[in-house]
């Protein structure tokens, strides 16, 4: 994703233009997608997420008055729309199982991958690990150490104290890091 | 310091963060230590790396995404959706289905063992 948004681009948005929105569309929601994959596993979710996510943010785009830089606060209600999923699809964890073939095939694609050798390997190491880990580690550890939310904004996002999130963090990075370094 | 003390930091590091005097005393005696911080750091590293990442997008949902603006509430293609909604549903539909078949058979048995009026 663009780490800047034009706010020409956005004041074109605002003013309702289709052609600055799909522009927007196009340079932002492979990230988005991948944020939302990343925290309910399953495509078919992420996608729902990710449709939700845009209509928050065509309405709430109004609103919004660039404190934070726009991608910053599109992760935000990406991660808000993924984890309003989370919950309404919590019945279904039986599901994430069977969708991890699935969600092998959608690993990084060649083009997006870092030229350096080795470390496509290394991280799909660690996107594998991430998807093993139980939910509530996976949610607060992506948000954390991937998007670099801080712990406030994780506790809030989750409804759980700070103190809970500041644990499920630390369990989660513990738990990743004895997956991907086993001794 | 002892390795407990420090292993149980090792995991709230932050990005960033450089380890205190008294841990850098304790890390340069301690090899294991150091090698527990080492994967600490390559993993910060690494899930930073993450972000640049991306997977690829379903078909239909870039352009699903772009027509929000005439209809805010689109659906993904609604063949998507529908396989979709089978696929998580699928247990109960399948017991639908087997009670359907169930009661099916029971009625016709019921029905064939009726004597036949005279």
């Amino acid at each position: 994703m663009r780490e800047s948004v034009p706010a020409e681009l956005l004041e074109r948005c605002r003013r309702g233009d289709e052609s600055a929105w799909a522009e927007l569309v196009r340079a932002t929601h492979r990230e988005v997608y991948t944020l939302c994959l990343r925290i309910l596993r399953n495509p078919d979710d992420a996608a729902e997420a990710t449709q939700d996510a845009y209509v928050r943010a065509w309405k709430g785009l109004k609103s919004f008055r660039g404190e934070a830089s726009f991608t910053t606060w599109l992760y935000r209600v990406a991660s808000n729309a993924a984890i309003s999923k989370q919950r309404s699809r919590k019945r279904r964890r039986e599901h994430e199982v069977t969708s991890d073939d699935k969600m092998l095939a959608l690993l990084p694609s060649e083009e997006s991958t870092e030229g350096r050798a080795g470390v496509r390997a290394e991280l799909e190491t660690l996107e594998q690990a991430l998807r093993a880990l139980p939910e509530h580690y996976r949610s607060a550890v992506v948000l954390r150490d991937v998007y670099g939310m801080s712990i406030n904004e994780i506790a809030e996002r989750l409804a759980i104290s700070e103190s809970a999130a500041k644990v499920r963090v630390h369990r989660g990075r513990k738990k990743l890091k004895e997956m991907v370094f086993p001794s | 310091m002892n390795c407990g003390d420090l292993r149980g930091r090792t995991a709230s590091y932050e990005s960033g963060a450089e380890p205190t005097r008294r841990e850098l005393r304790h890390l340069s005696r301690c090899k294991e230590c150091a090698q527990e911080m080492a994967r600490y750091g390559l993993l910060a590293e690494s899930l930073e790396a993450l972000r640049s990442q991306v997977v690829t997008v379903p078909v239909g949902l870039e352009a699903a995404l772009m027509a929000i603006p005439s209809a805010p509430r689109p659906r993904l293609r609604p063949a998507v959706a529908v396989t979709g909604h089978l696929r998580r549903n699928r247990r109960s539909y399948a017991s639908g289905v087997a009670l359907a078949l169930t009661a099916g058979a029971a009625t016709w048995a019921t029905r064939s063992r009726r004597p036949v009026a005279a």
